[in-house]
């Protein structure tokens, strides 16, 4: 009810009432932006163009689901369809070759915010993109080959090369802790 | 449990929330929806319905107040009294007097006259144009006939036709939304890729490409729609029986087709870019007939004391003008398939219509030239026409603008064709009728 008000208002031409709904979903969203982004002003551009079509279109939101998941989806469809290179993402034809390597939450528990926004943000586009999508947003294997245009099998292989690659990248980033993987 | 590693990137990641620069919000601010006006545009096409809908009842009420006044089958005889009707319309100057049973007057003329009368009752049509020459010399009167002196039935024969619908409004209605191609008002994400956004750096224009929207494609939505317009009818009359033809000319010399209007309620589906329309509508189709004879003579008896002392002839020129209407009641179904057209929507129909039921009413001119009424129900024994018309087909074309947020403006001119004549079967002319129509009305999606 109170999304539905605050929609309404924002409706209306409150201008008040979009100041607190961009100041609600920005930071979140800014951060989903730059998961999917190679640097930090393209994922600020994301976020703007995401939001002028939010509020073009805010009147098309339907209260039976949650704004914030309206918003999200616009938001990666948005940070998506700007990358204008390929995914990288390339078929396999069995997954059995892939053995994903595990890292030691030990490890991962002494790893900052800025190390890991570094370490994921470094990783190839499709890499990215994938594991992204994937682990961090919560997206199915269905739903991401729909989305990336690409069969399920590509999707799985890229999310296990995106885990293998990033836990190689922790492992050369402190070699301290390589004893201990 | 212990976590999964993947699960320390989600905490350590997910919810980390960055600061937000305070220029994107200035970026953001020029596109933040603007309050609507709507209260305006809505006041116009209420008052534009209002003003069609009391045309079209102010025509009904003109017809039926012109029906009234209709002639009667058989020729005017006036009866016992009717010469001292307060509307006769006796030329005063003629200083001749009338003779009632109930109040005898001195009989100036002679009898030897052939004094000849004309007496008419105001709520008849009928309107004299030979002017009177009455000749003072008792001996020698032929024809009087007297002037209409009154002005009301003048005014009703001359009253122009009510033109039962205005035009359309003013379609130049600017789309209160922008650039925004919904086809049901819910904006999918493959529609929101494919707007054209405006950046803040003039070099910069991003275009989102089109991206795969997770809703379910075979999207079903409900509408309603409400119209009015004009209608044009024009029909054909054939005569079937070869020893029709000479009534097949009279009428074709004496009836028009007018102006008529069409109104209507429609509920609808739309499955993806195809629409099915039904609902119910209403046709009244009108006509005039209007024809002259010069050959009218009219015989009114006078009494005394009730006795009948003589009859007056009169004769003269009649002029006949009579308001016919089919009304019909219409179940139209179509299929229609929706195109895009800048920000609105032209969608071609084609359908049937289903007559549920007709009522008639007005004077059609029979074989020895007279008009005779032919109204539904009302038992003249002249009830030519069907109440059961059977089908038609039409094709329509509607233009869709967006007005609001699930109400949009339709303009909609069609075609109609009756496949049966309207006229029943022993009538022996058939009367097929064809219309062009123009709705206009509003769409609302549920």
């Amino acid at each position: 009810m109170e999304e539905l008000s605050l929609v309404k208002r924002c409706l209306s031409g409150e201008e008040f009432a979009c100041k607190q709904l961009f100041d609600l979903y920005s930071s979140p969203m800014l951060g989903l932006c730059m998961r999917y982004s190679d640097n930090h002003f393209e994922a600020e551009d994301n976020l703007q163009e995401a939001f002028i079509k939010i509020f073009q279109n805010l009147h098309t939101w339907k209260s039976t689901g949650p704004l914030g998941a309206w918003i999200r989806r616009i938001m990666i469809n948005t940070c998506l369809t700007k990358q204008k290179t390929a995914y990288n993402l390339h078929t396999v034809s069995g997954l059995d070759e892939f053995h994903e390597r595990a890292v030691d939450p030990d490890i991962l528990s002494q790893l900052g915010y800025e190390e890991i926004q570094t370490l994921i943000s470094t990783m190839p586009i499709g890499y990215r993109t994938a594991f992204t999508m994937n682990i961090v947003e919560g997206f199915s294997y269905e739903e991401m080959s729909e989305l990336l245009h690409v069969t399920e099998s590509t999707c799985r292989s890229q999310v296990f090369k995106a885990k293998n690659y990033l836990a190689k990248r922790i492992e050369l980033l402190h070699p301290k802790l390589k004893h201990m993987l | 449990m212990k976590k999964d590693w993947k699960d320390y990137l989600i905490e350590k990641n997910v919810y980390n929330n960055p600061v937000v620069p305070e220029y994107i919000w200035q970026n953001v601010k020029p596109h933040l929806p603007k309050p609507k006006s709507i209260s305006r545009y809505f006041f116009w096409i209420l008052s534009l319905l209002f003003l069609v809908i009391a045309s079209i009842g102010m025509n009904f009420f003109v017809s039926t107040q012109l029906n009234k006044s209709n002639l009667n089958s058989s020729p005017i005889v006036n009866k016992y009294g009717s010469l001292e009707n307060k509307n006769s319309l006796v030329n005063n100057s003629l200083n001749t007097p009338l003779e009632t049973p109930s109040n005898p007057k001195e009989n100036k003329l002679n009898t030897n006259l052939t004094n000849k009368t004309f007496v008419l009752n105001q709520n008849t049509n009928l309107k004299l144009r030979n002017s009177i020459q009455a000749q003072k010399n008792i001996n020698n009167v032929d024809k009087i006939i007297s002037k209409n002196t009154s002005t009301d039935i003048e005014t009703i024969i001359n009253s122009p036709i009510n033109s039962s619908v205005e035009r359309p409004a003013n379609q130049k209605l600017k789309s209160l939304l922008t650039t925004t191609p919904s086809e049901t008002n819910l904006l999918t994400l493959r529609d929101i890729n494919s707007l054209k956004l405006q950046s803040t750096n003039p070099k910069v224009t991003l275009i989102a490409s089109d991206c795969y929207s997770f809703s379910n494609k075979n999207r079903k939505s409900f509408f309603a729609e409400i119209y009015v317009g004009p209608m044009f009818a024009p029909y054909t009359l054939k005569a079937t029986n070869p020893e029709k033809l000479a009534l097949l000319n009279f009428r074709k010399t004496s009836e028009s087709s007018q102006i008529s209007s069409i109104a209507g309620l429609r509920l609808g589906m739309q499955i993806n870019k195809f629409t099915i329309r039904t609902g119910i509508e209403f046709q009244s189709i009108y006509e005039q007939m209007h024809y002259n004879n010069s050959n009218y003579f009219d015989v009114i008896k006078v009494y005394k004391n009730d006795i009948l002392i003589r009859l007056d002839t009169i004769y003269g020129k009649q002029i006949v003008k009579i308001h016919n209407y089919h009304n019909l009641f219409y179940l139209p179904i179509s299929v229609g398939y929706d195109l895009r057209l800048g920000t609105g929507k032209i969608t071609p129909q084609v359908g049937i219509g289903i007559n549920l039921y007709s009522w008639h009413k007005g004077a059609v001119l029979d074989s020895v030239n007279l008009h005779r009424i032919f109204t539904t129900n009302k038992n003249t024994g002249f009830e030519i026409y069907k109440t059961q018309i059977g089908l038609s087909a039409f094709f329509n074309v509607q233009y869709l603008l967006p007005l609001y947020q699930r109400t949009n403006l339709f303009i909609e001119p069609g075609i109609q064709y009756y496949i049966n004549p309207f006229n029943k079967n022993a009538y022996n002319i058939d009367q097929k009728y064809w219309s062009m129509n123009i709705k206009v009305g509003l769409k609302y999606n549920f």
